[in-house]
């Protein structure tokens, strides 16, 4: 089955989340995409949880490996000239992309910025990719995907307006940046084969989460409004909320548009006479007396089991979802039927399981494969691909220039 | 990098024929803003998410809805009732012409009409097909509704977000579909890759669902490595680092703080101890503190260092309490601490990092005789640029360019079907 990047070669020095996820939507369609790493420094990923069976080691996180799934691995230690060369013949004679998540100042450090490499390769396309940018009074800002997730406001607008703002779990703008990451790269893979030129991308993580609230942004530049935590609640739809059913911290979210949705859930109901009262005809009604909406929903959701409750109003054309803990996504039977989470066996971890593939392809499915070990891949890198003797390859490993952690 | 005024846009080549419903814009729009000529087709009278608020000057008319203007920069704008036997004979001639064509309806419904893909890829074998749906083509919960608030539910993003005494929360704007629109575009332009070798065409199938499952960083497979649910934490940073307080209250706001160990964690709080020692701040029990020793999977076990990691939050959100936001953000520049402003919207507009780099850009509305400031670039790029190229379509602004001198109709023709009800 060809798959749409057999051939390509992609060259990641990212780490922890944009540049990493940005290579592996390559890498899961045929690229050959090498991780460029070190034990001396290595990517905080491999010591982050969750882990296979709750041990910590290079070669036991699931973080890391999802993130970093079908891709080879060369340890480097990239203190020693040698690595550096190495990392720079990878770079100017073999890679067609290459990405890479530093402050922006590392790679320069390294003799591998964009501007070392280009006389030579012009037609490289290298993604450059940080909290803030690579220019700019603040370029040289320092974090991870929640600080440029506050920074451009996703935390202001989450969690209940009596209160103070709410984290959104995890680094939210390492989530959005990688799917503009890979889109630029391809756009910019079509851009070469017509023109010769090679790309330069400067992709800051903060302006990729602003572009992802452009409705905030234009209430704020056209209506002056300053947009903030609201709960739930959505302008358009009432009920619009998650209530409680029977078991342990078990919600099931229902949203209320159309007043036929209204009607829908009504009936389901069945009838009862609050629902008849006039004030819940029609949305605006409805927002007003939202609180007291809630109150009835969630009396009659509490007894109820989520599951069969979101079917029945489904059935009833009505949207509700069940908020899923995590367990619940393994049994997802949407989920499994799209075989989103692909079960890869990794030398270390064994068969476990890994964020799939949002998008399916009809004619090119792509295919997710285990992570690589820390160095797992530095004989066929070395040898095959650079052509370094065995000797050579000993001596390297020898004077740690060539790291591996294979267990 | 920061001119981008004489660059390329890198998709200049390509039509994209634009059929999706409030769920599924922002894939046009960022084909659009990367260069490609997108058409979005709206229903004669106009696109039902023009109806979204809010609204130009609150003012709550079709050709003045924000939600329309952020999600059809770049793209230009037709009618076609395709509901309709020549609505769809319309669609046929202009599919021809089209590299790809996203779609967000509910499953089969295009089928139904006779323009699903296996019609339309019979007429052009190499276009790509691009359908963006709350959970996908197949499957048992194909035919489900999906909005914003149920994908955040189903796809077990909400489960992690808000305060744990009350009600599981979304982020208060649609994200799930935003992101599957990026999503989209990603996917589509993989297709176009392919085709463009190949001359092969496909069907690419996004689902919202599983879209939003890559929303949760870490957190998926919890309960197979740690038998644990991570759950909602409020104001706390709950991804399995330690769950200390990650938004603090600072002299003018708030902030968010990572207080971390490890090799990760380390740097952030030696440099706050620099910055509490030189003001006379430093508590006793924070001097020579080896913070690499205090690993993450030591404070995801023990009890008496999680509580040594609350102690020493306490103690950094008491000195954080009497700094502002800005100085917080500049010492975090200067110092390398992970720590951030929880910016409003007021305060990222007018940021001087994004503004030195020319992020924000105003696109001319003539109709309202004004200029409006946009999100802009999607990334600065050497040769290239990506970003907002001119404002969102008027109701069938572009009927005439597109039927009259692209497809060859003559005046009579498209006035006809525009009294027909047809476009």
């Amino acid at each position: 089955m060809p798959r749409i990047f057999d051939g390509l070669k992609v060259l990641d020095f990212g780490w922890i989340g944009v540049g990493p996820i940005t290579a592996r939507y390559f890498a899961d369609h045929g690229a050959t995409a090498i991780r460029i790493e070190s034990s001396t420094r290595f990517d905080g990923l491999r010591m982050a949880p969750p882990y296979k069976d709750a041990k910590p080691g290079l070669n036991n996180s699931q973080f890391f490996a999802t993130f970093n799934a079908s891709k080879m691995s060369l340890g480097l230690n990239m203190a020693h000239s040698e690595a550096r060369a190495i990392a720079k013949r990878l770079c100017l004679e073999w890679a067609d992309v290459i990405t890479e998540g530093f402050t922006p100042k590392q790679m320069r450090a390294w003799g591998l910025h964009y501007d070392d490499l280009a006389p030579t390769r012009p037609d490289l396309i290298m993604v450059s990719t940080c909290q803030l940018g690579q220019t700019g009074p603040y370029s040289m800002y320092a974090g991870y995907g929640n600080m440029a997730a506050s920074l451009a406001g996703y935390y202001e607008i989450t969690g209940w307006e009596d209160r103070g703002p709410c984290m959104v779990y995890g680094a939210y703008t390492d989530m959005l940046t990688p799917a503009v990451g890979a889109s630029l790269i391809t756009a910019a893979l079509d851009y070469r084969q017509r023109t010769g030129k090679g790309q330069w991308i400067d992709l800051a993580q903060f302006e990729v989460g602003v572009n992802h609230l452009p409705v905030t942004v234009l209430d704020y530049t056209v209506n002056g409004r300053i947009a903030s935590r609201c709960g739930n609640r959505e302008a358009r739809a009432c009920p619009h909320n998650a209530y409680p059913c029977q078991g342990e911290n078990r919600w099931l979210a229902i949203a209320i548009f159309a007043d036929e949705e209204w009607r829908a859930l009504v009936a389901l109901m069945g009838n009862p006479a609050w629902t008849q009262a006039e004030r819940f005809a029609t949305l605006a009604g409805r927002q007003v007396h939202e609180a007291e909406i809630d109150r009835h929903l969630t009396e009659w959701t509490a007894s109820q089991d989520a599951f069969v409750l979101e079917a029945q109003l489904q059935q009833a054309g009505v949207a509700a979802g069940v908020v899923a803990k995590q367990s619940d996504l393994f049994a997802d039977p949407q989920l499994k039927e799209r075989g989103f989470f692909a079960w890869c066996d990794h030398k270390v971890m064994g068969r476990t399981p890994y964020d799939g593939l949002m998008s399916h392809f009809s004619k090119t499915p792509g295919h997710v494969a285990p992570a690589p070990l820390l160095g797992e891949h530095y004989e066929a890198i070395l040898g095959d691909i650079l052509q370094y003797s065995e000797e050579q390859i000993a001596d390297l490993i020898g004077q740690g220039v060539v790291e591996m952690h294979l267990e | 990098m920061n001119d981008k005024t004489s660059k390329d846009y890198l998709l200049t080549p390509y039509k994209v024929l634009d059929l999706t419903g409030e769920t599924g814009m922002m894939c046009g729009k960022v084909l659009g803003d990367l260069g490609a000529e997108v058409v979005i087709v709206e229903p004669p009278g106009g696109h039902p998410a023009r109806a979204i608020g809010p609204f130009y000057k609150d003012q709550v008319e079709p050709e003045k809805s924000l939600f329309w203007f952020a999600f059809n920069t770049s793209k230009k704008g037709i009618t076609l009732d395709l509901a309709q036997p020549t609505g769809q004979a319309l669609l046929r001639d202009l599919v021809k012409q089209s590299d790809i064509v996203v779609e967000s309806f509910a499953p089969g419904y295009l089928e139904a009409l006779g323009i699903g893909y296996a019609a339309l890829s019979a007429l052009k074998p190499d276009l790509i097909f691009t359908s963006i749906t709350p959970f996908g083509q197949h499957g048992p919960h194909r035919d489900w509704k999906g909005t914003d608030l149920t994908m955040q539910a189903r796809s077990g993003m909400q489960y992690l977000l808000g305060d744990p005494d009350r009600a599981p929360v979304r982020i208060s704007v649609p994200m799930t579909t935003t992101k599957a629109g990026v999503e989209a575009a990603n996917a589509s332009l993989f297709a176009l890759f392919h085709r463009n070798r190949t001359k092969e065409g496909q069907h690419v199938d996004v689902s919202i669902q599983a879209s939003g499952v890559w929303q949760m960083m870490n957190a998926s497979s919890f309960p197979i490595h740690h038998k644990i649910d991570q759950g909602r934490a409020g104001d706390r940073y709950n991804a399995g680092f330690g769950n200390a307080r990650a938004i603090l209250a600072c002299a003018d706001g708030y902030v968010t703080f990572l207080t971390m160990g490890g090799h990760m964690g380390a740097p952030t709080l030696y440099a706050m101890g620099r910055w509490m020692e030189s003001e006379g701040k430093l508590p006793d029990g924070m001097r020579g503190k080896k913070w690499e020793e205090w690993d993450m999977a030591r404070l995801a076990r023990d009890a008496q260092a999680r509580q040594e990691m609350d102690d020493l939050n306490e103690t950094l959100a008491t000195f954080l309490a009497t700094k502002s936001k800005w100085e917080i953000f500049e010492r975090a520049c200067s110092d390398k601490i992970l720590t951030a402003p929880v910016n409003n919207v007021k305060d990222l507009v007018e940021h001087p990092q994004p503004n030195a780099r020319g992020f924000f850009q105003k696109l001319p509305h003539p109709e309202l005789n004004d200029e409006i400031t946009y999100p802009g670039h999607w990334a600065l790029m050497n040769n290239a640029q990506a970003g907002p190229r001119f404002r969102a379509p008027l109701i069938g602004e572009h009927n005439e360019e597109v039927y009259g001198q692209r497809l060859g109709y003559s005046q009579d023709e498209i006035a006809a079907w525009q009294r027909n009800g047809i476009i």
